[in-house]
């Protein structure tokens, strides 16, 4: 019996024994290596008996066979007597002509070596008699070269020709193997191919990054990923789209500095990275464009939308404020200063407000910190004693018609919709206004509305110039017109709000640092309070707290998705507010963090970020630009929004009087755009101080204010521009003039009013090259072109006169 | 040592590396790490990035949803195509397409109206821009 047993078990071992040396030897990968072979060798295969069988045909078989007799017949007689005798013949003619061309050389050479010399001779020989000889000497040698390079030269011809005569016995054969090969070449490649194939070692394949310390060895399994054979099937035989490869070659990249993964290993479990303390697999396909981000920090890519949008989404919704990430630009607070916010709204509102910003203000960023009764009295008790240090007297704001008329028009004069919104409509640049009137109070709406910045410097809003008159009438055409109904202002206006203790508010701002976004007094130096996140994407999941939470995959993306979504399910205790991300913006929030990784970059490999721009507005244009917060909206070198225009060049755009013009009473260009200029009332200096530092600073040095000396502004000029404006740009598909046009460009009508004529011909020959990321087509004038144009452009109205004087 | 130890010794010598070499697939890896649960995004990169130039040049004319109702539509002579019209953009190459994007309407005997966007945007980007057209009349791309 235990004989028997001890044979069971020792065959048994033996069995396990090979079959885990066999599993050993014949590694997953070159499964994945021979199947791709094979796949190749078969589709080779098909392609070589395709080949076989167009040969096959009839046609082509009777070709083949006609080329192969017409070969045999040349051979036949090229190996006749009488024809090798005379082939014979020729070659030795052809030997000994080449041998007299061979001796001609050699003694040409001597000569001239000989002729040389005498030359030198005579030119160091001293006047007299031996001079006289050696001129002969040299005459005699001289023709002497010229007789042996003649017959050299005859000898040469003449060989040639035998050459010629020697290669006619063997031309038609030649030919004809020739036109045999080419029947068969496809054939003979495939075979060839074929061979190569057979006899291509299973290997490891990598590629070195970093001077050799990082191995990319991806590709040994994924075989077709550079070869151009399979557009579909699965991974490891599919072609890599070659959109990306274009700018990131294998050789110098390899696939885990974008895919992820552990690109060393060998086995697809490993190498794809799910394994155990492994902190960067694979990046699942909606996230790859993070990848992009580790590298190109501060580019917008424009073929990964979501890492541009999940960039700009951090820094818009103030997630910088709370958590620090290395290298990204510092943004202003995003929320509006609080140091006197007792003074500007009710205590009521506040109270509203802080249960759940997003049930007053759809739009708001403020997020949600879901508050509890006792921290939202005791958060508003703390607020509202932010108060100005002595209050001003109480402000009686007008209440009669006529003053709440002349209000409504100050208010559409000065377009406030263009960043306010009015019942959802207008901008979105600045808060909703319609239900202002429950939200602020008067004396501090009438102050701000006449000095934004006194209460929060970092406002948004522009001064305007308003008289007293009429900002007491805006504020109570406002204060009217936009009541809250479900705050009456009367009801609760002054009366004191029961509750809450100041001391404890103060602590909850500390706790959850309102700070970050806000500029409360006593916070002026507090640190952020959430986890910094540089490297945040190299975070093993063993570093990420799931705390109490079930039934998420323990993955870094899972995670992340499910903080963003909802903060605090992890944990009670966290303090993370609730921002209502969208799927979309939870993705694009995961792309931009999965950018924050230094796993595998090499040094060099980062694009160079470009330096904020420095600009700086001087002088009294400066405080004007200040004052009025242009750059809100327009940019200037690099700084400032993108809203409205660029004024980096508009002193060189725009002529002096429309300018002035234009800054007394902005009439829009852009008919479309719900968002305009606002008029705010400037003074006359200030006109000029604006005109004067556009025209003198914000200029381009190549474009000239006039491009056109009069007596070139011809009607033929014109009239050719006209054709070239309506049939070959049709710029009339997008531009107005006259009557006639769409809608979505400028009005061109006086045009010439508007531009310089420098402006309008270097724009019309590319006007990307004046203004980044202009919308419109480049069609790269020529400058005929681009002259006619704007001509046409020019003469514009005075067009018809030109015509009526004809 | 009794017969029965010698068997329990024997068949764990046999079980132990049966047990190795049959292990579960998972059991090396993080549990759940194969990560299933990943929200549908399956639109090409392509297609995104065409869809925001689009977004950017093409909808006043063509419409946000490409149907041929921008917002620009009413001014122009000829009325911008409608992207959405599978019967029409079936009919269309992907050469010509992408030669009326690049080159205008007028360079393969459509509406002048249409701009060439060759000077503007990339080969790559043209690319983009033609595949998302196609996603507009359903053809998935």
């Amino acid at each position: 019996m235990i004989r028997l047993w001890s044979a069971v078990s020792g065959v048994a071992l033996l069995a396990l024994f090979i079959l885990v040396v066999y599993q050993e030897v014949t590694p997953e990968w070159k499964t994945y290596q021979r199947s791709f072979n094979g796949m190749e060798e078969e589709r080779l295969r098909s392609d070589f008996a395709r080949a076989e069988e167009r040969l096959r045909r009839p046609e082509a078989r009777a070709e083949l066979a006609a080329l192969e007799r017409e070969r045999s017949r040349l051979r036949a007689r090229l190996e006749s007597p009488e024809v090798q005798r005379r082939r014979q013949e020729s070659l030795a003619a052809l030997r000994e002509l080449e041998d007299r061309f061979e001796k001609a050389q050699d003694r040409l050479e001597k000569l001239r070596a000989d002729y040389q010399g005498l030359e030198r001779d005579y030119i160091l020989a001293a006047e007299g008699p031996a001079l006289v000889a050696l001129r002969k000497k040299l005459e005699a040698a001289r023709v002497a070269v010229a007789q042996i390079t003649a017959k050299r030269d005859e000898a040469r011809r003449q060989a040639d020709e035998q050459a010629a005569r020697v290669a006619a016995f063997t031309a038609e054969i030649n030919a004809v193997e020739q036109k045999l090969g080419q029947v068969t070449a496809e054939r003979r490649k495939l075979a060839a191919d074929l061979a190569k194939i057979r006899g291509r070692p299973l290997e490891i394949k990598q590629v070195l990054l970093d001077g050799g310390t990082q191995a990319d060895r991806c590709t040994t399994c994924h075989a077709g990923e550079t070869r151009d054979l399979f557009n579909s099937g699965p991974a490891t035989r599919r072609r890599h789209p070659v959109f990306y490869l274009e700018d990131h070659p294998l050789e110098r990249f390899g696939c885990a500095l974008c895919h992820g993964g552990q690109p060393r290993a060998t086995t697809m479990r490993a190498a794809h990275g799910r394994v155990a303390h492994w902190s960067a697999p694979l990046i699942p396909n909606p996230y790859l464009g993070g990848a992009c981000g580790k590298c190109h920090r501060d580019e917008e890519l424009r073929f990964e939308p979501a890492l541009a949008d999940g960039r700009k989404l951090f820094s818009e919704a103030g997630c910088n404020a709370c958590h620090d990430v290395e290298g990204l630009r510092p943004v202003e607070k995003v929320g509006p200063d609080l140091s006197r916010v007792g003074d500007k709204v009710y205590r009521h509102w506040l109270a509203r407000w802080l249960k759940n910003p997003r049930d007053y203000l759809p739009r708001t960023r403020m997020p949600n910190f879901v508050l509890g009764e006792q921290e939202i009295a005791s958060l508003g008790a703390f607020l509202a004693s932010l108060r100005a240090p002595a209050p001003g007297p109480e402000v009686r704001l007008p209440s009669d018609e006529r003053a709440i008329a002349a209000g409504k028009k100050i208010f559409s004069d000065a377009r406030c919709i263009s960043c306010h919104s009015v019942e959802g409509r207008g901008g979105t640049l600045a808060p909703e206004l319609s239900r202002i009137a429950g939200k602020v109070q008067p004396g501090w709406l009438l102050e701000f509305l006449q000095q934004p910045k006194r209460h929060a410097a970092n406002s948004k809003m522009p001064r305007y110039r308003f008289r007293e008159q009429d900002a007491r009438a805006l504020a109570a055409y406002m204060l009217n017109r936009f009541q809250d109904a479900e705050w009456p202002q009367r009801a609760t206006a002054g009366q004191p709000e029961a509750g809450g203790d100041p001391a404890q508010g103060r602590a909850l701002v500390h706790n959850y640092g309102c700070y970050g976004c806000h500029d409360i007094p006593g916070f002026e130096k507090a640190a952020k309070v959430g986890a910094e996140l540089n490297s945040y994407a190299d975070k093993g999941v063993e570093r990420l707290d799931f705390g109490t939470l079930k039934g998420i995959p323990k993955d870094w993306f899972a995670w992340t998705r499910t903080k963003l979504k909802s903060p605090r399910v992890f944990r009670e205790t966290l303090k993370m507010p609730d921002y209502g991300f969208s799927e979309e913006e939870v993705t694009a929030l995961a792309v931009f963090l999965r950018s924050l990784s230094d796993e595998g970059v090499p040094a060099g490999y980062r694009a160079p970020q470009k330096p904020a721009s420095t600009y700086v507005p001087e002088g009294a244009f400066g405080r004007l630009v200040e004052d009025l917060n242009c750059l809100v909206c327009h940019s200037i070198r690099g700084r400032g929004g993108t809203l409205a225009p660029d004024l980096t060049y508009e002193g060189s755009r725009v002529r002096r009087e429309w300018l002035a013009g234009f800054l007394k009473n902005p009439q829009t260009l852009r008919l479309y755009m719900q968002e305009r200029m606002p008029k705010f009332y400037l003074s006359e200096d200030e006109i000029e101080t604006i005109v004067v530092y556009m025209k003198q600073v914000l200029v381009n040095g190549s474009i000239p204010e006039r491009a056109f000396a009069p007596s070139e502004l011809t009607p033929t000029l014109a009239s050719e521009g006209r054709r070239l404006y309506h049939e070959k740009f049709a710029c009339q598909a997008c531009h107005q003039l006259g009557l006639e046009g769409g809608a979505i460009g400028p009005e061109l009508t006086n045009i010439g009013q508007r531009l310089t004529e420098g402006w309008l011909v270097a724009w019309l020959k590319g006007s990307a090259k004046l203004v980044p990321n202009v919308k419109e087509p480049q069609y790269n004038m020529s400058d005929e072109e681009a002259r006619a144009v704007a001509a046409f452009l020019i003469a514009g109205a005075g067009e018809r006169r030109l015509r009526a004087a004809r | 040592m009794s017969r029965r130890w010698r068997i329990i010794f024997l068949a764990a010598a046999l079980a132990l590396p049966a047990a190795w070499w049959l292990r579960p697939a998972g059991s090396r890896a993080v549990p759940g790490g194969e990560a299933k649960a990943q929200p549908a995004i399956r639109t090409s990169r392509l297609v995104q990035a065409g869809a925001r130039l689009y977004a950017e040049v093409c909808v006043y004319c063509h419409g946000a949803a490409g149907d041929g109702f921008g917002l620009n539509s009413p001014n122009l002579a000829q009325p911008p195509r409608d992207h959405t019209d599978a019967a029409y953009m079936s009919s269309l190459s992907d050469d010509n397409l992408l030669a009326v994007i690049k080159f205008g309407g007028a360079a393969r005997g459509k509406s002048p109206l249409m701009p060439g966007w060759g000077g503007r945007f990339s080969d790559r980007e043209l690319a983009a821009l033609a595949a998302h057209v196609r996603t507009l009349s359903g053809r998935p791309r």
